[in-house]
């Protein structure tokens, strides 16, 4: 089996509408480490993993590197691209300083810091097959389609719905097509898998992943979090 | 023990948007995350602080002749040089931890 060179875009850039640099969820700590440092740890870590993006806000790129980078990776090198206005920006930020040599591009939100390994393993795996692929878990919930009144138009069926997470994994040259292609008009796309899906012909698949692989965003992810990492602790194998 | 506070953005389901959050530690426990903007609250009971502060002190109490036991085998120079500024500065400490611990159960 070729050996694929695999690079990860790990987005950490946070939120451009209401930045304080020391109020950035990334920087928040728990068990007195950084969840970027989480994020950064669960790559890092994985053998299939040749290098690492960080895109990150620029005025938080001291911080960063004292807090995180210095503090927990000192003898790792990662490449730095700064964040956009918008999501699809930073990505494309990301994409343009993916290393020649890039076979396979992951990319990835610094605010999930409970990915694991084999959810990336995974991933990587599927792309030796198919050109693009997403983490995502069956919807436990009932969802509905909306009119512009909120009545209810559409149910559609449950066991079609999948709730989609990071890393989402994609062929260098697909990703890269798709991101050129849309990036002047890609507003309203809200993951890089409807880059793909919308700018190219090739169909995304999902492969299954954790319900751990939460999203930091409301405080009780913050105590959910810990509980899952004293669980991990607890019963590490 | 120490407590400190730190400030992080989260979105809060009680005002629905992102917002500046009031976190408090424990040590590195985080004990309650506080949005801002709402109050709304997530995390231990700030009631249950003083009581968790008791328990603790208590097992400070009980270890402490072996912490100054061991203080003692790594410098003694040090330890005796140090012992009355600490006697004389510890009931401010006492107190102002306590003072802290209230304040935020009043908050």
């Amino acid at each position: 089996m070729i050996k694929k060179h695999v690079s990860v875009i790990i987005l950490a850039a946070g939120q451009g509408k209401r930045m304080m640099a020391k109020s950035n969820k990334q920087f928040f700590k728990i068990e007195d480490k950084p969840i970027l440092a989480y994020t950064i740890q669960c790559f890092l870590e994985h053998a299939y993993i040749d290098d690492i993006i960080l895109v990150i806000n620029q005025n938080e790129e001291e911080i960063v590197k004292n807090e995180v980078l210095n503090k927990y990776f000192k003898k790792n090198n990662f490449k730095i691209a700064y964040g956009g206005k918008e999501r699809y920006n930073s990505v494309y930020n990301g994409l343009k300083v993916l290393d020649e040599n890039t076979d396979y591009v992951l990319i990835h939100d610094g605010a999930r810091p409970l990915v694991n390994k084999e959810e990336i393993s995974i991933v990587v795996d599927t792309l030796r097959e198919r050109k693009a692929c997403v983490v995502g878990v069956p919807v436990k919930n009932t969802y509905k389609l909306i009119n512009e009144f909120k009545e209810i138009e559409y149910t559609p069926p449950r066991e079609k719905l999948y709730s989609v997470m990071t890393p989402q994994a994609f062929h260098r040259d697909l990703i890269v097509k798709a991101y050129q292609i849309g990036i002047d008009e890609c507003a309203h796309v809200t993951d890089d898998a409807m880059m793909v899906e919308l700018f190219t012909d090739e169909k995304v698949l999902i492969v299954d992943g954790s319900y751990e692989n939460i999203k930091i965003t409301i405080p009780d992810d913050i105590l959910t979090m810990k509980r899952i990492i004293e669980g991990r602790t607890r019963y590490k194998k | 023990m120490k407590i400190s506070k730190v400030d992080v953005i989260l979105f809060c389901t009680q005002c629905n948007e992102d917002t500046d959050h009031e976190v408090i530690y424990f040590d590195s426990e985080i004990e309650s995350l506080t949005c801002i903007e709402c109050g709304k609250t997530t995390g231990l009971n700030h009631s249950e602080l003083l009581s968790q502060y008791k328990h603790d002190w208590l097992t400070r109490i009980i270890s402490k002749p072996h912490r100054m036991t061991e203080e003692m085998r790594k410098n003694l120079y040090d330890f005796i040089k140090n012992l009355p500024a600490r006697m004389i500065t510890k009931p401010k400490r006492v107190y102002n931890e306590v003072e802290d611990i209230k304040k935020i159960e009043k908050d």
